[in-house]
């Protein structure tokens, strides 16, 4: 897959902005509480710009405008929902944000990832502090977001039982579980992408994952299951050789979920692909480790 | 807002397997619906003759291009996906809540409109078309109608779809970073669709190239906030530019 470049210029940092962004019903384990089609989703952003910084980060002077854009992307359609805007320019020392906004919960699918962008909306007469200091209209001066999901509870995989005698999986139907991982579009949401296929002719094994997505401890069986699917989602982000490390993947689209769990293992993509065509011993050697003595010392430290 | 049936987890990879080459209409009854999912609230329950009334509007234009037994060909297939693009838009009125549901899509093409599916197909629909997924017949319809529905053409807001064709469409509908922007999207198809009558450049090779740029874009400039007039003027940036480009070139 191609890199986008992006033309150098100067972006704003966190201390510059506030970016104190807040979603009604989300719990702190970015679940959003009583999603319904009928339920509108509050979302604020209140914060302080400290625009001397700003400026001197960005190199922008005072008269330049900016435009502060609060908006809502809902995966896995990945329809963008405008929120709210405001503009400003970057005289004075500090000025100060409120976006108020709602979503109505029928425009939400499986995530929902909210958005917060300064981009430069008109370049003031006065000359800029660098020749590196944005240009164009639109320019993103400044970006954060935040991802949460929406329907259900669970993890983002989604895992479902059925019997795999009755056939439409490419598996064995003595297989115990199967992991589907779709990469053909690796900007899709990664919720709607992976899904573990557990047989019902292991009546344990179904029980064990269902046991641990309802809260319960975790068991060697169910580690054994999440290990061995960590290690085929490190394989698919290895073999997968569209996927690229530096690529600007949406966040919790398949693309960067299987580029996350690679980088987990402390060696870049491009080193993985190299061990696994040269030493594949050693490959597999890193992947067993990594997989299997994490979920045992996690085991152990819990 | 009418909630359409899902078929439930367990049962999606069997019905689309089954589905495949199936080209029987399907025997709605209410013990059917009543082995599918529905979402839990927010609408009301799509009836046995809510269905019907889909599945009628979207078999009736397929008669209209030969359905069920002339088969489609290379020269009909572009109006015959606006026609029923226009048509499943028109007749389900989905949310994108509801579009966002595997299950859903599932139950369309395996099951409601499963003969339309493989008819379209030429008796070569392969799983995805009918799998939950970006390849499903219907998803693809109804996510086009989303991005590019032009609620100005109050006579056919489909209007897009039929002008661009299915090479076109994939360019602009299949970049989803560009195309969630639905202003964007819009305002890029308009913007080539206004010059495809100029002699200047092939088509495919003008909406391929301004494509590319707009994505190139977007990694630098907020194309996603662009909203009304500022995505009708980044769309005729980049289109000019890309026609200019063109033209040296040629």
């Amino acid at each position: 897959m191609a890199r986008v470049v992006g033309a150098p210029y100067l972006r704003a940092s966190g201390q510059a902005v506030g970016c104190n962004l807040v979603i009604d019903g989300v719990t702190s384990d970015g679940v959003l509480k009583g999603f319904s089609y009928q339920a509108f989703v509050q979302v604020s952003w209140r914060g302080r710009i400290d625009l001397k910084q700003f400026r001197h980060e960005t190199g922008l002077p005072p008269d330049a405008l900016c435009r502060a854009a609060l908006h809502c992307v809902s995966e896995p359609v990945g329809v963008v929902l405008p929120i709210a805007v405001h503009d400003f320019d970057l005289d004075g020392d500090e000025t100060s944000i409120s976006l108020l906004g709602e979503i109505g919960g029928e425009q939400l699918g499986d995530s929902a990832t909210f958005v917060q962008i300064i981009s430069l909306s008109e370049r003031g007469g006065a000359p800029a502090a660098s020749f590196l200091s944005a240009k164009l209209v639109g320019s993103i001066l400044w970006e954060d977001s935040r991802s949460v999901r929406v329907r259900g509870t669970g993890g983002t995989m989604a895992v479902h039982a059925q019997n795999f005698a009755e056939g439409g999986l490419p598996v064995s139907a003595d297989a115990p579980w199967y992991l589907e991982c779709r990469t053909a579009d690796p900007s899709a949401s990664a919720a709607s992408s992976v899904v573990l296929f557990v047989n019902t002719t292991f009546p344990h094994v179904v029980a064990a994952l269902e046991n641990r997505r309802m809260g319960g401890a975790p068991s060697a069986l169910s580690e054994e299951v999440y290990a061995d699917v960590e290690m085929q989602m490190i394989r698919r982000a290895v073999f997968e050789t569209d996927l690229d490390s530096s690529a600007d993947y949406p966040p919790g689209s398949i693309g960067k979920i299987l580029v996350q769990h690679a980088l987990r293992t402390n060696y870049a993509l491009d080193e993985l692909r190299e061990m696994s065509a040269s030493h594949p011993d050693r490959f597999e050697a890193l992947l067993l480790g990594f997989c299997r003595s994490r979920l045992l010392r996690q085991r152990v430290l819990s | 807002m009418i909630l359409y049936p899902q078929v439930p987890s367990a049962r999606q990879a069997l019905e689309s397997e089954k589905a495949i080459g199936d080209v029987s209409a399907p025997s709605l009854s209410q013990s059917l619906l009543d082995s599918l999912d529905f979402t839990s609230s927010g609408g009301s329950r799509a009836t046995i003759l809510d269905l019907r009334s889909v599945r009628d509007t979207v078999t009736s234009v397929a008669a209209s291009h030969g359905f069920p037994g002339r088969p489609v060909t290379a020269r009909t297939v572009p109006a015959l996906d606006a026609d029923l693009t226009r048509a499943f838009c028109r007749s389900t009125e989905l949310s994108v809540g509801e579009g966002s549901l595997p299950g859903l899509w599932v139950f369309m093409c395996a099951i409601l409109l499963r003969d339309v599916v493989n008819w379209r197909w030429g008796g070569e629909a392969i799983v995805d078309r009918f799998r939950a997924g970006r390849r499903n017949t219907f998803y693809r319809y109804w996510y086009r109608g989303l991005v590019l529905r032009d609620d100005d053409n109050h006579a056919d807001p489909y209007w897009l779809i039929g002008k661009l064709g299915e090479d076109n469409l994939v360019q602009i509908a299949e970049r989803p970073y560009l195309a969630g922007n639905r202003d964007i999207a819009r305002a890029m198809a308009k913007a080539l669709v206004g010059r495809f009558d100029s002699d200047v450049v092939p088509q495919q090779l003008l909406v391929r190239d301004a494509m590319a740029r707009a994505n190139r874009a977007g990694a630098i400039l907020a194309v996603r906030t662009f909203r009304g007039e500022a995505a009708d003027h980044f769309a005729k940036q980049i289109v000019e530019a890309s026609v200019s480009a063109l033209k040296r070139t040629a």
